[in-house]
C-alpha cells in the first residue's frame, strides 16, 4: 500500500511560480533562470519577471540567477503549487572577480533562441560615445550582424535588411522614427531603460510586421523601494530621472526627460545667418505600475519626444513620435500568465514657412492603435505554450496642406490611407531531451486595406488608367498570410550547442524616404492593390560554446535570407505629397547571406567583446542596373567591431572601442559629357563602387567621485575619432569651381578628433 | 518643395562643421556613349543639335563631338527639315518657327544608328513680372541682387515650365523646373537664388513652357546635378531621357516667353 501511494506521490506535481526582482529597486529581472539542479530543469523570467517551473512534489534546492546579480539558493517544500517571489542582490564591486554577467552567461548555450542580443544598461554606460550621449543604438551597433547606418548615426541596418525593416518596440509600442537631429541621436533616452534586446535571427511566433529584426526596449519601472534619481550633465544635453514608490510600495513610478540645447551655442556666433537658427530635441519618458493585488498588475507607460528646427524665419520643421501603453498583467494561475495591452503610437512632422503675412503649413502623420493579448501557459516541466492575438488599426495621413496669403500653393488635403493589421500566432518551446529542445509555431496574419479610398490603376508609365472609389468600411483588399517559425537547440557537450532555425516574416508597412540620413519626412504607406506585404525568409545555423565555466562566450552564427516585394523608387521619382505615389515605386528582390562571430568575455577586470561579420546584401529590379543584380547600399561585406573594458579600481573605469567596417556599396560615375553648358556625370551601373574603408577609435574613462556615498556622482570622458580619421560621410564628383573642365572627387567628413565630458549623478 | 532636403544638409554641415577635402578616387573607364541635345522654339531660330560623347571622368581635356550624323526635324503636319553640321558636331537649321499645338520630331541616323525623340510645343505662358530684391549675404553666398519672376499659371493642371537665367549672353547652368499640381491656376512667384546680379548687369529670364517628357528630363537632370552637391544621399542615376535608341541627352520643343531687367 505504502509503496504505490508512495509510486502516487512521487508522479504528483505542483507548480512553483512568481516574480524574480532586484532588491534595490524592486524592479522585475528579465530573463533571470530559475534552475533546479537536482532535477536539472529550469525555465527563465518572462519579460514581467514571471516565472513558471512544474516540478515534482517534495523538497527541492532551486537556483535563481541573474547577469551580475549575486545568485540565490532556496531550499523550497512543494506539497502543494507554491508562490515564491524572489529578490536579488546586485553583485558587489569586488576587485578580484567583476561579474559583467553571471553564470547564467551560459544562456546562450541553453536558450531556445538564436541571432538575439541583448544589452543591459551596464553595457551602454561603459562603452565611449559621440558627444557622450549614452545610445542604446549606438551600442548595439558594435554586436555582429548590426550596421550604423552612417557616421555617427542611430540607425542600424540588421542582417543586409534597410532601416525600415527592423521593427522598433518601446514598451510593445511601435516607434516609427527612431532618431533625432538627423539620425544622430537615438530617441531613447538611457536613464530610462531597463532591457534591450534584438532579434536578427530566428524570431519567435509572438513577433512580426517587419523583416529584418525585432528591437524589443523595455522601461524602467521605477524603484518601489525608496524615492532615487539619477541625472546628467553633458556637452550637449542635459537629463534628469526621477523615480520612487507609491502606495506603500504597491506601486512605483519612473518620470525621465531630456532636452539638447546644441542652439545654445549658435546664438554665441556672431553671424545673423547662423545664430537665429533654432534647433533642438527633448525627450519625456513616464511609467508607473501598481500591484492590484497578488495576480494583478497594471502599467502605464508612455514616451513623448519632439524635434524643432527653424531655419532662420524661412521655415520651420517640428516632428517626433507620441507613445502610450496600456498592461494588465493576470495570473489564472501558476501555469497560466496573461497580458492585455492597449497600445496607440503616432508619429508626425510639421513643416511651415513664414513670411510676413504668408503661411504654408505641412502636416503629415501616421497613427497607430493596438490591442493585443498575450498568453503564456506552462502545461509541464519543459513545456511553455505561448499564444495570443493583437488587433491594429493604422491611419496614414500623408499630407494635408494650408496656405493663407500670397502663397500661390493650393490648399490640398491628401487622403488618409485607413487599414486593419490582424494576427494570430502560437508557440511551443519544448525540452525534448536532456540534448534536444524545440521552439516551433506559426504566425497568422492579416492586412485589410479599408475605404474610404480612391484606388488608382495605372500603366507602365505611370499614368492613371483607372480609378475606383470604395466607400467608407469598405475592404479594398485584403492579405492573408502565415509565417511558420522552428528552432532547434541540439546539445552538442556541457557548454556547447547547435542551434538551426528557419524564420518567415511579413511587412505590411512601407517606408518612403528619399534620404539615408534620417529626415523627418518620413512616409510610411500601407500594403495595397499595387504595393503587394514584403516577404522573407530566413535560414540559419550557429554553433555556441562557452569556455572557463562561461567566462568567455563564443558564438558563430551564419545565414540566408531571401526577400520578396522590395521597393525602390523610379529615376526622379517625387514622393512629396503626391496622390499617386505609388505610381513612383518600382518593385524587385533581394537576398543576404553572411557569418557573424562574436567573442565575449564576460569576467575580470578586463572584460569585453569581438564581433566580426562577413555578409553581403545584394538587390535584384527590373526597372534598376539594366535589370542585374547590384549590391545594396547596406552591402557592407566585412565589419569589425573591438570593445575592451578595464576596471582598474571602484574609481577609475577605461574603456576603448575600435570598429572597422568595408564602405558602404555606392553609385559613382565612370565617366561625364557636357549638356545644358556644364558636365554632368555619367553613371554607367547601380552602386558600382565602395566607399573607402571606415575606421575609427574611441576612448573613454569613468571617474566616480564618490562611490560610497548616497549621492554618488561621476565625470565621463570620452574621445571619439582618438586618431582623427577623415571617415568620409560622402563624396561628390563635381567640377572644379574655377575651371569646370577640371572634375574632381570631393570628400565631406563630419567629425575630426571629439573630446566630451559628462557629469552624471546618482541619489 | 525638392529643395527642402538640400537645405536641410545645410544644417547639417553647419551644425557639425562639416569638412571638404579632394580625394582620389579610381574610376573604371567605360565606353564612350553619345549625347543628343536639341531643340526647336517658339522663338525664331537658327535651332541647334548637338552631337558629342562622354569622356572618362578625370579627363581634362574637351569634349569630343560626332561628325557626319544625318539630322531630321519632322513636324506632325508632315513637313521636313534637314540639319546641317555647321562646325563639328553641330547641327542647324533657320527656315522654320515652332507652332504651339504641334509635335516634333527629331530622327539622327549617325555610324549605323538612329536615334529619335519627339516633343509637343506648348502654348507660351507669358511673363506677368521680374522683380529684383537685394540678398545681404551669408556664410553660404555673397551679397548680391537676385530675382523673383511672376506668372499665371493657366487653368488645369499638367503645365511644365523650365525657367532660364542669362546675364548678357551668358547662361546661368541652375536649372530650375516646375510643375503646377500644387499651384495650379495660381499666380506664381519663383525666387531665383541661384544667380547673382550685381549693378549694371543685364538680367534675361526665359519662361520655357514644356511638355512633360522634357520636363522629366530636366528634372532628372537637376537631380543629378545636384546630387552631385555635396551632404545630398539619393542614389545619383543618368536623367531620364526622351531619346530612343540608348544616346543621353534630350530633344525638346520650348514655347519661350522672355523678358529682361537691368540691375540698378
Amino acid at each position: 500500500m505504502f509503496c504505490i501511494s508512495g509510486a502516487v506521490f512521487a508522479q504528483e506535481k505542483h507548480i512553483l511560480s512568481g516574480y524574480v526582482r532586484d532588491a534595490t529597486s524592486g524592479e522585475e529581472l528579465i530573463g533571470a533562470t530559475v534552475y533546479s539542479p537536482e532535477m536539472k530543469t529550469g525555465t527563465a523570467t518572462n519579460q514581467y519577471g514571471f516565472y513558471s517551473l512544474t516540478l515534482p512534489a517534495g523538497k527541492h534546492k532551486i537556483l535563481y540567477q541573474y547577469l551580475g546579480y549575486k545568485p540565490v539558493s532556496m531550499e523550497i517544500t512543494l506539497d502543494r503549487d507554491v508562490r515564491k517571489d524572489i529578490e536579488m542582490n546586485p553583485s558587489s564591486r569586488n576587485l578580484e572577480e567583476v561579474i559583467v554577467s553571471g553564470q547564467t552567461a551560459d544562456y546562450q548555450v541553453r536558450s531556445a533562441e538564436m541571432g538575439t542580443n541583448r544589452l543591459i544598461p551596464q553595457d551602454i554606460r561603459t562603452v565611449p560615445v559621440l558627444f557622450g550621449e549614452q545610445d542604446v543604438l549606438k551600442t548595439m551597433q558594435l554586436l555582429p550582424g548590426i550596421a550604423a547606418v552612417g557616421e555617427g548615426n542611430s540607425g542600424f541596418y540588421v542582417r543586409g535588411g534597410d532601416a525600415s525593416q527592423n521593427l522598433v518596440l518601446l514598451d510593445e509600442a511601435p516607434v516609427y522614427n527612431a532618431s533625432h537631429l538627423l539620425g544622430f541621436f537615438s530617441v531613447f533616452n538611457s536613464d530610462a531603460i531597463k532591457d534591450v534586446k534584438i532579434l536578427k535571427g530566428f524570431i519567435p511566433p509572438q513577433y512580426g510586421g517587419r523583416l529584418a529584426s525585432v528591437l524589443d526596449i523595455k522601461m524602467k519601472e521605477g524603484n518601489s523601494k525608496k524615492l532615487s534619481g539619477a541625472g546628467g550633465l553633458g556637452l550637449i544635453s542635459s537629463r534628469l530621472q526621477l523615480e520612487g514608490p507609491f502606495h506603500k510600495g504597491k506601486g512605483s513610478f519612473m518620470v525621465t526627460g531630456r532636452r539638447t540645447y546644441a542652439d545654445l551655442f549658435l546664438k554665441v556666433l556672431p553671424d545673423t545667418n547662423v545664430n537665429s537658427n533654432v534647433l533642438f530635441f527633448y525627450d519625456f519618458n513616464a511609467k508607473a505600475n501598481y500591484r492590484i493585488s497578488e495576480k494583478d498588475r497594471i502599467y502605464l507607460s508612455g514616451y513623448l519626444g519632439r524635434d524643432v528646427f527653424k531655419f532662420r524665419k524661412f521655415f520651420g520643421i517640428d516632428w517626433g513620435n507620441q507613445t502610450l501603453s496600456v498592461r494588465w498583467n493576470h495570473l489564472f494561475s501558476g501555469r497560466l500568465f496573461v497580458n492585455t495591452s492597449l497600445i496607440y503610437s503616432n508619429y508626425n512632422y510639421n513643416f511651415n514657412i513664414i513670411n510676413e503675412e504668408n503661411k504654408f503649413d505641412l502636416f503629415s502623420s501616421i497613427r497607430d492603435i493596438n490591442w493585443k493579448e498575450d498568453f503564456q501557459f506552462y502545461p509541464s516541466s519543459g513545456h511553455t505554450l505561448r499564444f495570443g492575438f493583437k488587433v491594429n488599426y493604422h491611419w496614414f495621413m500623408p499630407g494635408e496642406v494650408s496656405s493663407s496669403g500670397d502663397f500661390p500653393v493650393n490648399n490640398l488635403k491628401m487622403e488618409t490611407r485607413y487599414a486593419l493589421e490582424n494576427a494570430f500566432y502560437i508557440s511551443h518551446e519544448w525540452k525534448v531531451s536532456s540534448g534536444i529542445t524545440l521552439h516551433y509555431g506559426a504566425r497568422l496574419s492579416s492586412f485589410s486595406v479599408m475605404g474610404p479610398a480612391h484606388i488608382y490603376y495605372y500603366n507602365e508609365r505611370g499614368d492613371v488608367t483607372d480609378t475606383t472609389w470604395y466607400p467608407r468600411h469598405n475592404i479594398i483588399k485584403t492579405y492573408w498570410n502565415i509565417d511558420p517559425r522552428l528552432l532547434v537547440n541540439i546539445k552538442t557537450g556541457s557548454h556547447s550547442s547547435l542551434k538551426l532555425s528557419y524564420t518567415r516574416m511579413h511587412q505590411y508597412l512601407h517606408l518612403l524616404s528619399n534620404s539615408t540620413s534620417g529626415t523627418p519626412l518620413d512616409l510610411w504607406i500601407p500594403s495595397s492593390t499595387i504595393v503587394k506585404p514584403q516577404t522573407s525568409n530566413q535560414i540559419s545555423a550557429g554553433y555556441f560554446h562557452n569556455f572557463h565555466e562561461n567566462s568567455w562566450e563564443l558564438s558563430l552564427e551564419a545565414y540566408y535570407k531571401n526577400m520578396a516585394h522590395q521597393i525602390d523608387y523610379k529615376n526622379g521619382a517625387d514622393i512629396f505629397l503626391n496622390e499617386l505615389v505609388e505610381s513612383q515605386l518600382v518593385f524587385g528582390s533581394g537576398q543576404a547571406y553572411g557569418m557573424e562571430l562574436l567573442v565575449r568575455k564576460n569576467k575580470g577586470l578586463f572584460h569585453g567583446w569581438v564581433s566580426y561579420t562577413l555578409a553581403r546584401s545584394l538587390r535584384n529590379f527590373k526597372d534598376i542596373n539594366q535589370g542585374k543584380t547590384y549590391p545594396a547600399k547596406q552591402d557592407r561585406i566585412h565589419d569589425i567591431s573591438l570593445v575592451g573594458i578595464y576596471d582598474l579600481n571602484n574609481k577609475w573605469s577605461f574603456s576603448a572601442t575600435w570598429v572597422y567596417y568595408t564602405g558602404n556599396a555606392v553609385t559613382f560615375p565612370s565617366g561625364k559629357y557636357v549638356i545644358e553648358y556644364q558636365y554632368v556625370n555619367y553613371y554607367t551601373e547601380r552602386n558600382g563602387y565602395r566607399m573607402p574603408p571606415y575606421h575609427r577609435l574611441d576612448l573613454g574613462a569613468t571617474w566616480q567621485l564618490n562611490p560610497e556615498k548616497n549621492f554618488r556622482s561621476s565625470l565621463n570622458f570620452s574621445i571619439y575619432n582618438v586618431y582623427a580619421r577623415k571617415n568620409a560621410y560622402s563624396i561628390s564628383f563635381q567640377s572644379k569651381e574655377d575651371d569646370p573642365r577640371i572634375t574632381e572627387a570631393v570628400k565631406i567628413y563630419l567629425f575630426s578628433i571629439v573630446p566630451t565630458v559628462t557629469y552624471n549623478f546618482k541619489f | 518643395m525638392k529643395r527642402l532636403i538640400p537645405l536641410y544638409s545645410v544644417l547639417l554641415i553647419l551644425l557639425f562643421n562639416a569638412c571638404e577635402e579632394v580625394v582620389n578616387i579610381p574610376l573604371r573607364n567605360t565606353v564612350p556613349g553619345v549625347v543628343i541635345e536639341g531643340s526647336v522654339t517658339t522663338l525664331p531660330g537658327p535651332y541647334k543639335v548637338i552631337m558629342s560623347q562622354t569622356t572618362d571622368y578625370y579627363n581634362p581635356g574637351m569634349i569630343k563631338h560626332l561628325s557626319g550624323a544625318l539630322v531630321f526635324v519632322k513636324d506632325s503636319e508632315g513637313h521636313y527639315w534637314y540639319f546641317q553640321e555647321k562646325k563639328q558636331g553641330l547641327y542647324e537649321n533657320s527656315q522654320f518657327t515652332g507652332i504651339p499645338g504641334l509635335t516634333y520630331h527629331l530622327q539622327i541616323e549617325w555610324n549605323r544608328h538612329v536615334y529619335t525623340a519627339s516633343s509637343v510645343m506648348q502654348e507660351p505662358v507669358p511673363i506677368d513680372s521680374l522683380h529684383v530684391q537685394f540678398f545681404p549675404g551669408s556664410r553660404f553666398a555673397d551679397a548680391g541682387y537676385f530675382i523673383i519672376i511672376y506668372f499665371t499659371d493657366p487653368p488645369g493642371k499638367g503645365n511644365y515650365y523650365r525657367i532660364k537665367m542669362m546675364r548678357g549672353e551668358k547662361t546661368n547652368t541652375v536649372i530650375y523646373v516646375l510643375d503646377d499640381q500644387l499651384t495650379d491656376g495660381n499666380q506664381i512667384p519663383f525666387y531665383l537664388y541661384g544667380a547673382s546680379y550685381q549693378p549694371g548687369d543685364t538680367a534675361i529670364v526665359e519662361l520655357q513652357s514644356i511638355d512633360r517628357g522634357v520636363y522629366e528630363y530636366l528634372l532628372t537632370l537637376s537631380t543629378v546635378t545636384s546630387s552631385s552637391q555635396p551632404g545630398s544621399t539619393s542614389t545619383p542615376a543618368n536623367p531620364t531621357t526622351n531619346l530612343s535608341g540608348g544616346a543621353l541627352g534630350y530633344f525638346g520643343a520650348l514655347a519661350i516667353s522672355r523678358d529682361t531687367v537691368i540691375i540698378e
